[in-house]
């Protein structure tokens, strides 16, 4: 028994957290302008070390690292609120690999690991209508309507979550519904989408579409734990230099309670999220449980701990300049996409949980 | 990641099963309430196979293991699901033995400790008192060498289970015009003496576990100090460091598990409290926490096992633990309603039935002022786990 990380995937985590450090210093994602430039050379950079091909099995030329890896790489991604195409794109290679028929595979497989295909998931229906069990849309309809697909602007191949299990159907006959107003976390757009189902492929039945989901849940979960764990860091780091009362505000009890408990809310979240990314990859019987709380409990603890940093910041927190409020929103986002929490509490409350 | 057991675990998991099967569970009577007489010789028998007092010497009743966080975790597992007795528990095993260990000389070390693991010398510990809690420095009762001997007064306060021990270990202010901190020594006693009366405390429950010790010309031998004059604060600090093979997260989970079949056997609105909507979101949000904390207690002992450190991780479970204790007690009381209206103590008994629960519902209070209040533990977390400025010095 050894719950940690092996020292590959730490050393991948290193070496992510090097990149993100680089390519997004000086608070560059503050300035809405930059977004799709870095978005391209982080992607480029991104798929250089290999993250579209993560999760993918070596017998269909993955790199077969498990979903622990992945989280490992999202979580790095939150904690810099980094934009980034590559953990759908993993993904996405992943279900085509695992379910894609030949056709399917020769066409896009190669080129999703290579993360020169970009994919986007199109789940929601109507509001708070997310996950597999609740999707009313079929195949047999002619076109279907998407809600809140991200990254649907530039994706390849959208992959549509049906009553009838998940398809495949290509950006050509995909129609993108962008709206006017900005998204909350500008790190991740998205859109509505009108999809063309004649010709669609069926990638995956029922319950194939809930390994799917249960894998996204698990990433957004330690993605928002990333996000949380940095807006605690940053309250760290502003309450030993910000200066009142002659003090550091580190200094008073006020501050440095607030702050111990937002550590005793958040540091043990990402424990929670490999354990439940390392069920999903054995998979255990718990999977299922485990990835829904893990994506309530995370992405509630990680929005809490967000919000209470702003406070703890003061007014510096609520400008655009600094960079506090892409964490929050990065968590914010998390929270609201694949299923509320309270839903996804009363799913696990039916499933089995954990042997202790 | 890997959460299954190895081989060699295999093996030992299965050694430590037969003995419990052959020592324990074959010998427990008929009623399946074992005889003080069996406890003991069982204890001597799972110390004698290395599975008690491993970080003990033998010289002193031990069994001298070396530290091996996953033997004594496995140990745990067997001998809890066995309901086998482990150590004899109480703050002369967890927090006297180690101080001894450490900074005793081998007269106390040979005196004491293995009458403490038999379980003849029960220790309560004198440390705070009326005007000393969280400032527990500030104390004030004094001893002063006379004679040959210690002869010591004032009061002691939140001593558990005072009135069946028969020792204390105390925090005693000897030396009366060094600093705050350096005046203090710690100081061994026999309890049973002219010159110490204890009262118990009648706490919110109606139980009494907590008592106060009044000293007027106590005595205690001169060379029952341990450490040198004025290292006492110093010295109280001293914890067992063998090995943790306990994982935070694993007793809260006991408790929320007690909460499910209290849920599931207490009916709401003519249907288990389980299905109420609302008790199973709530208790759901506990699993949330639960789990979360259970996992960060893998992986500090993970950290543990390869002789690594969990950061400030392991700063924060007693915050944690507390905070969900809190919650449950009120989901708790949500389930039990006007169940809750009545004390579940009565004549020393307490009632077996879901009332039981307000003992919990106080308890988890207690728990977040017992072996160092919350705010104090936030100080803490802030400046030894965050890095923030130091209070003034007090």
């Amino acid at each position: 028994m050894h719950f940690d990380l092996t020292d590959e995937q730490k050393q991948f985590a290193d070496a992510i957290e090097r990149l993100l450090a680089d390519k997004l210093s000086g608070n560059i994602l503050t300035r809405i302008d930059e977004i799709p430039s870095v978005t391209a050379a982080l992607d480029a950079e991104l798929s250089a070390l290999g993250v579209p091909a993560i999760l993918t099995d070596q017998s269909h030329g993955g790199l077969g690292m498990g979903l622990l890896t992945l989280s490992v790489v999202a979580e790095a991604l939150g904690r810099h609120a980094a934009p980034t195409s590559h953990i759908r794109n993993a993904v996405g290679a992943w279900i085509v690999a695992e379910c894609g028929s030949e056709r399917v595979k020769n066409l896009w497989l190669d080129r999703l690991l290579a993360g020169d295909a970009k994919v986007a998931f199109a789940f929601s229906e109507t509001s708070d209508i997310w996950s597999p069990d609740e999707w009313r849309m079929t195949s047999a309809h002619d076109e279907v309507t998407k809600r809140c697909v991200e990254g649907a602007s530039d994706a390849d191949l959208f992959i549509i979550g049906l009553e009838d299990g998940l398809f495949a159907v290509p950006k050509e006959a995909a129609q993108a519904h962008v709206s006017d107003y900005p998204p909350l976390d500008a790190s991740r757009p998205h859109a509505s989408v009108t999809l063309q189902m004649a010709g669609a492929e069926a990638v995956g039945d029922r319950q194939a579409a809930w390994r799917l989901y249960d894998a996204l849940m698990i990433l957004a979960a330690i993605d928002a734990a990333g996000a949380g764990s940095a807006a605690l860091e940053l309250s760290v780091e502003y309450a030993k230099s910000r200066v009142q009362f002659g003090r550091p505000i580190g200094a008073f009890q006020a501050i440095k309670h607030a702050l111990a408990n937002m550590a005793v809310d958040m540091d043990p979240v990402r424990y929670f999220c490999w354990f439940a990314a390392h069920a999903w990859d054995t998979p255990a019987p718990e999977a299922p449980w485990s990835a829904a709380l893990a994506k309530a409990h995370a992405t509630d603890v990680a929005v809490k701990t967000a919000r209470a940093a702003v406070e703890a910041h003061g007014g510096i927190g609520y400008t655009w300049e600094y960079p506090l409020h892409l964490l929050l929103k990065r968590a914010m986002h998390d929270r609201m996409t694949l299923s509320s929490s309270n839903r996804l509490r009363a799913r696990a409350a039916t499933l089995p949980r954990p042997l202790t | 990641m890997d959460l299954g057991y190895s081989n060699d675990d295999m093996a030992f998991f299965e050694e430590v099963q037969t003995f419990l099967d052959a020592s324990w569970k074959a010998r427990l009577p008929a009623n399946g309430r074992p005889s003080a007489e069996l406890v003991r010789e069982f204890r001597l028998l799972a110390t004698e196979r290395g599975y008690l007092y491993r970080a003990i010497p033998k010289a002193y009743g031990g069994s001298e293991q070396p530290a091996d966080p996953m033997r004594g975790r496995i140990i745990r597992e067997c001998f809890e699901k066995a309901r086998a007795p482990m150590e004899v528990p109480g703050a002369g095993m967890s927090m006297l033995i180690p101080t001894l260990l450490e900074h005793g000389t081998e007269d106390q070390r040979r005196m004491f400790i293995p009458k403490t693991i038999l379980g003849e010398y029960r220790w309560a510990q004198g440390y705070s008192e009326p005007g000393a809690g969280s400032d527990l420095a500030s104390l004030k009762t004094s001893g002063r060498l006379d004679d040959g001997r210690w002869v010591i007064n004032g009061q002691k306060i939140w001593t558990s289970q005072a009135y069946s021990a028969t020792h204390m270990f105390a925090l005693v202010r000897t030396e009366p015009k060094a600093g705050k901190h350096a005046g203090i020594s710690y100081l061994l006693l026999e309890l049973d003496q002219p010159g110490i009366s204890i009262r118990t405390i009648h706490q919110i429950t109606g139980q009494s576990e907590f008592c106060e010790v009044f000293f007027e010309d106590a005595h205690t031998p001169a060379d029952w100090i341990v450490g040198t004059r004025g290292q006492g604060w110093q010295i109280s600090k001293t914890t067992l460091k063998h090995e943790r093979s306990n994982i935070g997260g694993v007793r809260t989970l006991g408790l929320l598990e007690s909460l499910w079949r209290l849920a599931r056997n207490v009916e709401l609105d003519g249907r288990p409290a389980a299905e109420d909507p609302q008790i199973r979101e709530r208790m759901m949000v506990l699993e949330g926490y639960v789990q979360a904390q259970l996992c960060c207690g893998y992986y500090q002992f993970a950290q543990a096992v390869a002789g690594g450190s969990a950061g400030r991780l392991p700063l924060l479970n007693k915050i944690a633990g507390t905070r969900i204790a809190l919650e449950i007690a009120q989901v708790a009381q949500d389930i039990l309603g006007d169940r809750a209206l009545e004390l579940p103590n009565h004549g020393g008994v307490t009632r077996r039935d879901p009332a039981q629960w307000v003992n919990q519902i106080f308890g988890s209070l207690a728990l977040s002022i017992a072996g160092g209040a919350s705010n104090i533990q936030r100080n803490i977390i802030a400046e030894r786990g965050l890095g923030l400025p130091k209070d003034e010095a007090v």
